[in-house]
């Protein structure tokens, strides 16, 4: 049995529907406005990692930390990253700066050159204590074209952490 | 294992006063060492050397020097760290290109520790902006005058008498 198509169909199933050329020229378009607003309006953000406890081996004694990392992220490569830190403690209701590490600078991972990251931004806590810690840091980050954005970020709320392994 | 190898193995958990202390530990202990090195630099142009798990790679041009790093082993080399520009003063050159050698091992031992019982996260190079040599650390870039005062009124840390005691 064959299969008859009706007339009036032929046009419409072997005729495109847009001509090629006005494809083109929207693709094309398209591709100029994605690669001039990446190229012109690079951005970053600086993500600051919740303060958390951590031990180390220091001296031969286990140290109990208050630590936090630090990440920054463009949408384009960067060479480094400079920043300064800080850990406030939230004590009745004033805010305490417990830990501060000025000028730190890195350079842009070597797998994904469009990020730094910062590690072990630390204090020495009390052992057992319990404490509400908020990270905070701001600085720059210089991108391989030459040009510097400024950034800035916290760890959002005052987070509960106790001054101890948890860990079963 | 003495305690300046213990704090080799430290790595990202090194606090600043002990960085600074490492690093003036190394300048006490190594000045012979970087004397040396600092004729090898010079008459070679280039100088390869080794602090904790890392490799430097030091190079002389047009009066600058600079080092780049690597973890041992590593293929490739990061790029330029830190640069420094020389004095036309012979023994001036001399004392700075120690200081500049104690920064870059301390830098290397910062991101490329021994193997030891602390874990070491994934991180990407990162050292102190100022380096220690520049009146720029103890000013936080606030000026040489203020730099100069605050060097002038900093306490010892105690972990330099205990690394040089050990």
């Amino acid at each position: 049995m064959s299969l008859t198509i009706p007339k009036p169909l032929i046009p419409i199933l072997t005729k495109p529907m847009t001509p090629p050329w006005v494809l083109a020229l929207v693709l094309a378009t398209q591709l100029t406005i994605n690669y001039v607003g990446s190229g012109s309006n690079p951005s970053c953000t600086l993500n600051v990692q919740r303060p958390h406890h951590s031990t180390y081996l220091v001296e031969h004694k286990n140290a109990d930390a208050i630590k936090v990392n630090v990440k920054s992220k463009c949408t384009v490569p960067q060479i480094s990253t400079t920043i300064s830190a800080e850990i406030y403690e939230l004590r009745g209701n004033q805010s305490i700066k417990v830990f501060s590490v000025k000028n730190q600078t890195a350079f842009a991972d070597k797998r994904d050159p469009t990020e730094s990251i910062f590690q072990n931004f630390s204090f020495v806590c009390q052992t057992g204590r319990t404490g509400l810690y908020l990270g905070s840091a701001s600085g720059s980050v210089l991108l391989t074209n030459g040009k510097t954005i400024q950034v800035s970020g916290n760890s959002g709320n005052y987070h509960p952490e106790i001054c101890e392994n948890t860990a079963k | 294992m003495s305690l300046f190898e213990e704090y080799l193995t430290l790595g990202q958990w090194l606090a600043e006063s002990e960085r600074l202390a490492i690093y003036n530990y190394l300048l006490q202990t190594r000045s012979d060492r970087y004397r040396n090195e600092s004729q090898l630099l010079f008459s070679k142009k280039s100088l390869y050397s080794y602090a904790a798990n890392g490799e430097i790679y030091y190079s002389v041009n047009s009066n600058i020097v600079q080092y780049n790093a690597r973890k041992i082993g590593d293929q490739n080399w990061n790029n330029q760290i830190r640069a420094m520009k020389l004095s036309r003063i012979g023994f001036l050159t001399r004392r700075r290109l120690c200081k500049f050698f104690a920064q870059a091992e301390l830098d290397v031992i910062r991101n490329f520790p021994n193997q030891g019982s602390n874990h070491q996260d994934e991180h990407s190079f990162t050292v102190n902006t100022y380096p220690f040599y520049t009146l720029d650390y103890f000013a936080n870039g606030g000026g040489k005058l203020k730099g100069l005062f605050k060097k002038i009124m900093r306490k010892e840390d105690p972990l330099l008498e205990k690394l040089l005691a050990s």
